[in-house]
């Protein structure tokens, strides 16, 4: 008899199994929103994937699946799947605004700008805002400063840093390779030192001058038949041209240096951003 | 009876010993012998007399002078590499002059105008300035 209890009981609840199907549209999109709010954007993103493909009409769930995949730091995979959901300059607000933040945070200022020029889904404030990242990002400082004149009501987080970047920007100076190497061939380090880099041009300063000094003594001491002397004017030669090729190389670099700093600085002031 | 049990035990133990895996037996190997000695890859692919004249140089100083005592060099790549692949791809008028920039350099008061190398931890210096990694500001 109990045999036929349980056989029964075993029958009776196979089919209610399979009948919860968890693999639905419902129930996936619930995970995959935990999997969103969660952090998880990569396994959210493949889950929206399943979901779209269960409901391919669905323009929301494309938006929550270029998201996800924006999250997840995979960029070209966000843009392939907005570019996928509609033309860009036909793309819905929510769309062309993350379609924008894609284009920005691959680096693909040239195409951001374009887009953000000429589609008409974004609302003024976001398209200003998103135009003059691009700008203060591309070091393109007047463009940006125009599009910051043209609005002076907008004040707040990110717009006074964007502000003071942009002054800052205008306002630097380009340290030429040229001066440099001029202002070392007079004295040793000196153009190291007017693009920043005291310490280099102290040094370069001593390593010549000591290696100068050191063949002055030889010669000096000891006539021109003498190979240590010769040793050290050999020195104090390659320290002292070293010393004019380093120079411009170093007025490069603190150009390189400042463009990558101001850089850094408008990247952190948009942390939704980066 | 002993038999049995002492072939038992050599055959479980003799399996233990099979059971050592390369990087075990590597480890043990590291102990005893001397470590590989390293491939200057830098040194390799001349494409002319000059150069295959610095890259002799330079493997002999390697060989014979600076591996007689510990790194001193405060970058990577260190001085002497920096030289010869700055005269292999910058050539004899430049190379040089760069390498004498290098020397001038390598003072170690300079230490936050540089990144680190993830790998050695040294200042990061590259002959090719697109290479290089600046420092985020401070």
């Amino acid at each position: 008899m109990m045999r036929l209890i349980w056989l029964m009981l075993i029958l009776f609840s196979w089919p209610a199994l399979p009948a919860q199907d968890l693999y639905d549209v419902d129930h996936s999109l619930a995970f995959a929103q935990y999997l969103y709010k969660s952090g998880e954007y990569r396994l959210a993103a493949e889950e929206y994937e399943r979901v779209a493909f269960l409901k391919p009409g669905d323009l929301g769930l494309r938006l929550q699946l270029v998201a996800a995949y924006q999250r997840a730091g995979a960029f070209a995979q966000a843009q392939a799947r907005a570019e996928a959901t509609a033309p860009p300059l036909t793309m819905s607000p929510g769309l062309a605004a993350l379609y924008g933040r894609i284009l920005i945070q691959q680096d693909a200022l040239g195409e951001a700008r374009r887009f953000l020029r000429q589609t008409d889904s974004l609302p003024q404030a976001e398209r200003l805002l998103l135009l003059t990242t691009t700008e203060l990002l591309d070091q393109r400082w007047p463009q940006a400063d125009s599009l910051l004149r043209s609005q002076p009501t907008h004040s707040g987080a990110p717009w006074d840093s964007f502000r003071t970047l942009t002054d800052e920007g205008l306002a630097l100076k380009r340290k030429s390779p040229v001066l440099a190497i001029g202002l070392s061939t007079v004295v040793p380090g000196l153009g190291k030192a007017y693009a920043g880099y005291w310490k280099d041009g102290l040094f370069s300063l001593l390593f010549t001058g000591i290696s100068a000094w050191q063949a002055y003594r030889g010669f000096s001491r000891n006539g021109p038949r003498n190979a240590y002397a010769w040793v050290y004017t050999g020195l104090a030669a390659g320290f002292y041209l070293g010393n004019l090729y380093g120079s411009g190389k170093a007025a490069s670099r603190r150009n390189r240096q400042n463009q990558h700093d101001l850089r850094h600085r408008v990247e952190r002031s948009l942390p939704s951003l980066f | 009876m002993t038999r049995i049990i002492c072939t038992l035990f050599l055959a479980w133990s003799s399996l233990l010993a099979w059971g050592q895996s390369q990087s075990e037996i590597a480890q043990m190997r590291g102990l005893t012998q001397a470590p590989a000695r390293p491939q200057w890859s830098i040194a390799q692919d001349n494409q002319d007399e000059f150069q295959l004249a610095f890259s002799g140089m330079f493997l002999l100083y390697k060989n014979f002078i600076s591996s007689q005592d510990a790194s001193r060099c405060n970058f990577t790549p260190s001085c002497s590499e920096y030289a010869l692949e700055a005269i292999k791809s910058r050539g004899l008028l430049a190379g040089p002059l760069a390498a004498f920039d290098r020397l001038s350099r390598c003072t170690s008061v300079n230490q936050e105008d540089y990144t680190r190398h993830p790998e050695t931890g040294m200042l990061y210096d590259p002959v090719d300035p697109a290479e290089e990694r600046l420092p985020l500001p401070r």
